[in-house]
Order: C-alpha cells, then structure tokens, then sequence
C-alpha cells in the first residue's frame, strides 16, 4: 500500500512539472506566430531577379479539376515571368480541415477556392484579404451584380470572386411522367399526385429527399421553404433584426412538407436520415430508380456521363399551389486570397488572370457551373443547350442561401442544430413545429438574443 | 506473468525514493546505460509529440478562434459548455458501448483464428495473406466501401441476402439508429482483427514448443494444453495488446466517419466523431479540446486501474 | 491424435473459412467494380459479375493519378516507419525491460499518454511544429511524426517479450566476453523474434497506411502516399467507385504480397538465427 501512494505522488508531481513547462512552450510558440504575422509589413518588395511564390489551392468538383486547372496555371506562369504560380488539389471533403490547419499553422495558401460558408467563418476572424483596393472597377463591372453583391460582407468589402454558381433545379423522369400522363412536378400537388403514382420500391421511389447533415446542408430543406416562400416573397431565414424565421409558420409549414412526403405520402427514400445527395441519392437516380430528384446544375454532365439514356426533365423546385412563382437558391463558392499572403498584389494578377472571359468560359463548359461574368454568359459557344439556358434564366433571382450578411454562426446553428431537428422530424421522433420552434430558440441563443 | 503491469504498480527500486527528479539525477551519474538508450525515444518524443499534446491540454483550458488557436485563458468554461451539451450523455454511453463491445468482440473473435492459423494446412499462406487484407487496405476507404455494401438499394449485402434467400426484403442497415449502431461496430471489429490476430499469431509463436511436452506425457486433453498452458503463455501479450487497443478504440475516427457522419441524428457518433463536429463543424474549438481532455483523463485513470486490477487479481 | 486432427479441420471448415470470408468481403466488391464501367456502376440490383467486364480501369488509374509514384511513397514510409520504430523502440524497451531506474515507470505511462489524444486535434499542433521546423513536404517528417505516435505501442509489446527472456541467459554470454549490447544483440534479439516481426509488421502497416499527417503536410502530388492520393477519385458530387476500387485493390494486394515476401524471409532468417 505504501509504495503505491508514493508512486501516484510521484506521478502526479512529474506529470505537473512536465506540464507546467510544456505550458511555457505551447504559448510562446503561437504568440510568436502570430505577432509575425501581425508585424509583417504587406507586400514586401520580393528579392531583386528572383520569382514571387504563390500557392493556389482548388478544392476538386471532378476528376478533371486538376489537369483543366493546371493548364491555367501554366498559360499564367508563361504569360509572365514575375510569379511562379503553384497548384495544389484538395478533395472537397478535406478541404475545409486542411485550410483550419493551415491558417492556424500560420501557413494558408495565397488563394483558394472555398464555399461561402467558409468564407463567412474566416471573413468573421479576419483572415481573408477585402479585393476592393486591388482589383479595378473595370475589372468587376464584367460580373452578375448579384454575383458581386453575393460576397460583400456586413463592412461593405468585398471578400471574395464567385467561382461556382450552381443553381437547384428539379429533375424528374420525363418518360415516366408522359408514359402516366403526369403533369411536371412543378406544384405540391404535382409532386404528390406523381409519388403516388410512381413510387413502387424497391423498383422505383418516387421523390428523393435526405437531411444527414452531408452534402451542402439542409437543401432539401430549403427547398420545400423555396415552395411556402415563392418567388416573389422574402427568401431570408432572418428577421431583419437578425433573429432567426425557423419559428414562423411558413418555416414550420416547410419543415412539414418534408415530413409529410415520408410519414403521410411515404413516396420517399427510406434512408433520408444517412443518404447523402451525391453518394447515393444521385446514384439512385442515374440507375433509374427514382423519379424526381432536385439537385444542382452539375447533374446533367453528370447524368451525360453516368446514365446517357436515361430520358430526363427539368423545373424548378416545386411551388406549394399552382400560380406562385418559384424560386430556387444557390449555395457559391468564392476564389478568395487568404490575409496571412505576403504577395497581396500578384495574388491579385493571378485572380484577374482565372477570371478573364477565356479561362471562366472553359471554367463553366468543363464544369457545367453557371458562368458569372456577363459576357461568357451571352457567348454563343458557352449557351448552347435548354439546359444551360434553363439554369442561366435561373441564377438571375436565385437567392443566395448564405445571404449578405451572413450570419457567422450559420453552420453551427443550422447545420448540427436545425438539421437534426428536421431529420428527427421526418422520422417521426417529434413534431415539425418542436423541430423549428427548438432551433428558432436556440439559434437566437447562439447569437446573442 | 503480466510482468509490466506488475512493474508499473510497484517498481521496489523506485518507490524507495522521494524526488524523481533527484533521483534520476543520481542514478544518471551511477548506472547511465538505461538512460542512453532511452535517448532516441525522448529526443522523438521532445521534437514532435510533447508540444502537440501540450497545446491540447491548453487549448481544453482556453478560449479559441473558429480555426482552433487559444485566444484568452478561459478557465473550466469549455467544460461547462460541454456539460450543457444535449447529446453529451449520449455520446458518452455510446462511446462507452462502441469501444468496449468492438475490443471485446475482436480479443474474442481473432483468438480462434490465430490458434486456427497458427496450424499447418494446406493453403496456410493464403490464409494468411487474406486475413491481412483489411488491414492493408486504406480505412477511409474500405469504411465507404462498406457503407456502400449497406445501402439498401445499391449494396452488395442486400444483394447476397436476396439471392439466397434469407429475406426478400431491402433493409437500409445505416438508417435505423440501432441496426446502424451494430454495423458501424461490425466494421470496427473487421478493421481491428487483422492486427489482434496477428499479435495472437506473434504471442503463440513465442511459446516455447517443450513446455507442450510434459503434458503430452501426462495425457492432457486439447482443451486442457489450450487453457492450462496456451492461454497463461498468451495472457501477457493479450494485456498489452487489449489495454492499447481500449485506448486506440476511444480515439477511433476513420470508420464512424465515413459510414454514417454520426447519423442518424448522433446515434452512430462516439466522442471522437463527435469532437471532430464540434471542433470543425461548429467551430468550437475549445469544447473539442475539453472532450479530448476529459477523455484522456479518463484513459489515465482507466490504464492506472487497469494495471491494478490484474495485479491484485496475480494476488 | 486422431481427435486433434479432426478438430482441427472441423474448426477451419466452421470457423476459419466464415471468418476469412467475412473479412474479404469487401475485396469481393472491389475487385468485381474494379471490372466494370461507371455505367454499371451504379446498376440495381447490383451485378457480381460484370456484364461488360473491362480491364480499362487498370490502365486508366495510372494516368488520372501518378500512382506508380503514390506506391513509391506509401513503401518509402512504410519501410521508414519500420527503420524508426526500430532503432528508437528496441534500445528504449531493452532499456525498460532489463533495468530498474528511477524514472522508469512514469516513461512506461507516459507513452501511453502520447496514445490518448484524438489525432484530428493533436494534428492542430503538429502542423505548426513542422511549419516551424520548415518541414513541410517531405517524406522523412511523415515517417518521422508517425513513428513517434506508434513508438509507443511497439515499446510496450517489446519490453513484454525481452522481459519473458531469462537476463541469465545474456549473464552467460557476457561471461563468455560480449559486452552488454553485444549479449543483448547476439541473445535476446534472436530470441524475441516473433515479437520482433509483429513489432516490424506493425510498423511497415502503420507507415503503409498512414493518412491525416501526409494530408497534412504534404501537397505536393507527386509526394503523397497512395492512402491520401486515392481521395482523387472522390470528387465533390461524386465518387468514381470504378477507379476508387481498383486503385485501392491495387494499394491493398500489393501491401499483401510485400509483406508475405518480407514475412517469409524475416522468419527464416530469424529462425535460423536462434536456432544457432
């Protein structure tokens, strides 16, 4: 017994030395890092004859993403001889850890493409470079405003270039419809009337919907509150005041829709509480076992390449009564240069150089994004097809489901909050109106009220 | 026979002294071998673990910025944060369940197979090669690769039970809380009972083969040599292995996360999925230090016990 | 005898093929996807046998990826991990196991302590130590950083094996005139060789597979092991299985085969060694 409990004191007495200098360390190293950082005079004049470094990170959309993106990358190194651009791919699902890494690492590449979500969550910290000062007036004017307008932030800078636009739209199976005589799913009543007669699983299910917090979160979501909202209503889910509309009867009646198309229609998925959109809900559909899916403006390149036969047709999300105007949404992603760069203005030529009218028309043909710039829009090699057509129409009252300004804590609140919520809903575990009522209170608590 | 776990309780020769620090001194001019060869391990530990650590612990204490940094001293407020939490009893029962069903099940299920493997048979090499698989292959992926094999209409597994007819129906494994809590376990055991089986086939392999003979002499029984002799000669690799095991199964990311994301609504999480949603989800950084830090409190406290049990259990 | 016999393959026919079966099941898949189309991919119900079998996917993922170059990198670390542990773990756990010093067990504790933190976090801090050191891409930081995480496991299983070997049988040798290390080497070494091969095997998989540090600090492609290249195939709005599948077959019945090569010769040799 004795020898045990001097052992435990010698323990404990060698765990708090080893402790109490390790402290001493651990916080002299980032405050070292971070004053470094603070104190360094901005674009610092880079040694005489020698080449700027700068590290441009894209986060992959496909498998083409790194070779489509290193051609640029070598058109601009061979346009000048001033910057030695360098490219690094990043999967998606990776992204966003790799950057938190790298910023807190004091290491950040000097641009990158992230979603706008990201973009709020660094903007909020001051870690991303405002482009108003670098980039000219001329220059911008080529954009969509609302594009622009899309990553300006409360302080009126703008923060960002937007990079992907990639509007929602409803997919559903064209042949079937006409085959049963169905109307487009363009209202609820459609979308019912189809489900009933279309869903027969395993062979067919009838509507596509998930809330497993994969993906772009909580789409499905927005989309039924794109329906009760329409097109000419007020698409925010904040009060201006900045409280949150989770609680109001519109959302509730959102949330319900949801629930209704699995508990009451029992036209859906049954794995809407794991499926994610792209890894199995799309798959579902290119084999040709569901019937109406909304998804984004990739899925036709996609579907091009996954199910070319598969016959196809397009609307926009569906309205709650026949006679609103729909609405669709988009969730952006933005080109930004990170604030820890010591090149601001070369990072500056290399995004003037991505984003001239050559390299983002090829952009939105490899992708099949939605392009931003005016002219690529109108040119008559990139708008060739309904479907392209379809989406372009779209983008011009999309509303951007990020929102300026966005609220800093939209992805904690919504996506780990909300979307729980509404999954547990759907399945049945609580009532649509305790879902939002629940969030409402407590996404007003995370930001202040 | 669990011979460091008896040193680790009481190590005569070191109990003997007050200050650790004095006496390593003294013992450093005395006997000075030891300490030379610990030295590359500490050189490696000093360089690249010790401030990682270090910074963890800080940062359970700290407040911090949306990419992880310590801002402020922020006393125990990640920790009443983290009592406040709505899923953390959760968490912390399903954590509790994950790691000690998937550690038992697989010291269960990988003994037989090393004492079947450690046999001659033709196509022992095979065998072999094939029971490594799992553990060659990059987790992340073969854990996708079975959440494909789980869908109910694009996997595998739906498939194998339709075709022979054990059920018509398309079970979707990964949306039912409980279902999905049993398979995310199931593929914690497969990844884990390459490497317990090969420590099994590493523990057999050391028994010396004579101390087999006298009993066959005697005319012991194949039940009687496997639980008199085998299995005491296998107690003290099955303590190491089990306790690393525990600890490694709390820290246990890359199969949870691909499969379900903690879905449905966090019934598949442990607290190391869970960490990662509160730390790069919801940016709160600190909480995510806090959990690590409570669960590493716990893995002292458990390993200390650990070793004390068996102790007192040797008598 | 007769019994033992008949026991023995009951067991392998009821428990021993189920087993290995189970355990390859997902190597079924893969090699059955690895034979098909993107088409075919995504079919329901699911084909084992593909309709339109391809062997293009074998081609086509050396030129997507520079794999050749991911295989080099995931042996480089797996082989660098294995020569690490080694020459950091086997002097440490002699040292434990044969000696009684002050000091002794909290160092047995405190590697265990280094296993305690999630590595998701504990990368956080990682990361600014090799930013610090300016250590970014390169192979020998990853090898390095994993070792130091796995030295901890491999000491304590070895410290169990030297600590199961009588000290007199190296008292004999230094009788005879070795030194302490050269009993050490010429003894205990040999004698400890199944848990010397379990500690290497340990170390070549860990190194083999070894993810979230190469993520981490590597982004350069041509430097990345095959574990963090493969997530290529995984493009935002879809995984493309069929090239998923059969880089990571190839990944996997590669590791296999070195390690049963490596495997065989290692236990030969050692074998040969103590029965000296």
């Amino acid at each position: 017994m004795k020898a045990q409990k001097m052992n435990r004191r010698e323990m404990l007495r060698l765990m708090a030395l080893t402790g109490a200098g390790l402290a001493t360390a651990a916080y002299v190293a980032p405050v070292a890092a971070s004053q470094s950082h603070t104190f360094e005079a901005p674009n610092v004049a880079p040694p005489s004859a020698e080449k700027v470094s700068l590290r441009l990170m894209v986060m992959d959309y496909d498998e083409n993403m790194k070779p489509d993106t290193q051609a640029v990358v070598d058109a601009f190194n061979a346009s000048q001889d001033e910057i030695e651009l360098k490219l690094e791919v990043v999967s998606w699902g990776q992204g966003h850890d790799i950057l938190v890494t790298q910023i807190s690492g004091g290491h950040p590449p000097d641009l990158c493409n992230v979603s706008a979500q990201w973009l709020g969550e660094w903007d909020a910290i001051g870690e991303v470079l405002p482009l108003d000062d670098l980039l000219s007036k001329e220059f911008l004017a080529n954009f969509q405003p609302s594009s622009i307008k899309a990553f300006t932030n409360k302080k009126g800078q703008l923060v960002g270039m937007p990079y992907f636009l990639d509007p929602r739209a409803m997919f559903y199976r064209k042949d079937l419809f006409d085959a049963k005589g169905l109307n487009p799913p363009e209202t609820w009543d459609d979308v019912i009337a189809a489900g009933k007669a279309l869903h027969n699983p395993p062979d067919m299910i009838g509507y596509g919907q998930t809330f497993s917090a994969k993906s772009d979160a909580l789409d499905y979501w927005w989309y039924a509150w794109f329906g009760v909202i329409g097109g000419d209503g007020n698409l925010s889910i904040w009060k201006e005041d900045g409280r949150s509309r989770l609680a109001e009867p519109e959302a509730i009646e959102a949330t319900q829709w949801c629930v209704d198309l699995t508990q009451k229609y029992k036209i859906t998925n049954e794995d809407y509480t794991t499926a994610g959109r792209d890894e199995e809900l799309q798959p579902l559909f290119y084999a040709g076992k569901l019937s109406m899916l909304i998804t984004g403006c990739w899925f036709p390149t996609l579907l091009k390449k996954n199910a070319p036969d598969l016959v196809y047709g397009l609307t926009m999300p569906p309205v709650k009564k026949a006679g609103m105007k729909p609405a669709t949404g988009f969730w952006p992603d933005a080109m930004i240069i990170f604030k820890q760069t010591k090149y601001p203005k070369h990072a500056a030529k290399v995004l003037e150089f991505l984003f001239n009218k050559e390299n983002r028309l090829a952009f939105a043909k490899q992708r099949g994004v939605i392009p931003e710039r005016i002219d690529v829009g109108m040119d008559p090699e990139y708008a060739v097809s309904d479907i392209e057509k379809f989406f372009v129409k779209s983008l011009e009252t999309a509303h951007n489901v990020y929102e300026t300004p966005w609220p800093e804590t939209y992805y904690q609140t919504l996506q780990l909050g909300f979307e729980v919520e509404v999954a547990r809903a759907v399945a049945g575990e609580i009532t649509a109106e305790e879902a939002c009522k629940t969030s409402a209170a407590m996404i007003d608590a995370a930001n202040g009220f | 026979m669990t011979a460091i776990a008896e040193e680790i309780v009481s190590d005569p020769a070191l109990s003997a002294r007050g200050n650790i620090w004095r006496s390593i001194a003294r013992e450093l001019k005395e006997n000075h071998f030891p300490y030379l060869l610990l030295i590359p391990s500490i050189l490696c530990f000093i360089a690249l673990v010790i401030y990682p650590l270090a910074s963890t612990i800080i940062g359970a204490f700290s407040k911090t910025d949306t990419v992880g940094r310590a801002v402020e001293f922020g006393a125990l407020l990640n920790f009443r944060e983290l009592v406040r939490d709505r899923y953390i009893l959760n968490i912390t029962i399903q954590t509790a369940i994950f790691v000690f069903g998937s550690v038992a099940l697989t010291v269960v299920l990988s003994l037989p197979l090393a004492l079947i493997l450690n046999q001659r048979f033709p196509g022992a090499a095979l065998a072999r090669a094939l029971l490594l698989m799992p553990w060659a292959a990059p987790l992340a992926i073969s854990a996708m690769t079975w959440r494909w094999i789980f869908h109910d209409q694009l996997g595998a597994l739906n498939y194998v039970l339709n075709t022979l007819n054990i059920t018509q129906a398309r079970i979707a494994w990964l949306s039912d809380p409980v279902l999905a809590f049993i398979c995310v376990i199931f593929v914690e055991v497969w990844s884990s009972i390459p490497f317990m089986t090969i420590m099994f086939l590493a523990g057999l392999q050391s028994i010396p083969p004579h101390i087999y003979d006298a009993a066959k002499m005697d005319g012991a029984n194949a039940w009687h040599e496997f639980w008199d002799m085998t299995l005491p000669q296998l107690k003290r690799i099955t303590t190491i292995v089990t306790l690393l095991s525990i600890i490694w199964a709390f820290r246990s990311f890359n199969v949870i996360w691909p499969m379900t994301q903690g879905n449905p609504f966090f019934r598949t999480d442990n607290s190391v999925t869970y960490l990662y949603k509160l730390a790069f989800r919801s940016l709160s950084f600190g909480e995510g230090y806090a959990l690590a830090f409570a669960t590493f409190v716990f893995l002292l406290i458990f390993s200390v016990v650990y070793t004390r049990v068996l102790r007192s259990e040797e008598g | 005898m007769q019994r033992i016999q008949w026991f023995k393959w009951l067991s392998l026919v009821l428990y021993g093929i189920p087993m290995l079966l189970i355990l390859v099941f997902p190597f079924i898949v893969m090699v059955s996807t690895s034979f098909k189309t993107l088409e075919e991919v995504s079919q329901i119900p699911p084909t084992f046998i593909p309709r339109n079998a391809t062997l293009e996917n074998y081609r086509e993922v050396w030129n997507i990826i520079p794999l050749a170059a991911h295989f080099r990198n995931s042996f480089l670390l797996g082989v660098g991990e294995t020569f690490l542990i080694m020459v950091l773990g086997v002097p440490a756990a002699y040292a434990l196991a044969r000696f009684r010093f002050a000091g002794r067990q909290p160092y047995l504790i405190f590697l265990l302590v280094t296993q305690m933190f999630p590595a998701i976090v504990v990368v956080l801090g990682v990361f600014r130590v090799v930013v610090a050191l300016g250590l970014l891409n390169n192979l020998a930081v990853v090898a390095a950083t994993a070792a130091s995480f796995s030295l901890a496991f491999c000491i304590w299983l070895l410290v169990g094996y030297f600590s199961a070997i009588p000290p007199e049988i190296e008292e004999a040798a230094m009788m005879d005139g070795d030194s302490r290390l050269g009993a050490m080497i010429k003894m205990t070494l040999p004698l400890s060789w199944p848990g010397l091969v379990a500690v290497g095997v340990f170390a070549f998989m860990d190194g083999w597979n070894e993810f979230l540090f190469s993520l981490t600090f590597i982004s350069n492609e041509e430097m990345m092991p095959l574990t963090v290249g493969l997530f290529r195939f995984i493009s935002r709005f879809q995984i493309q299985w069929h090239h998923l599948m059969t880089g990571s077959l190839l990944a996997t019945v590669v590791a296999v085969a070195l390690f049963m090569t490596v495997q065989d010769k290692l236990t030969r040799g050692m074998l040969a060694i103590s029965e000296k």
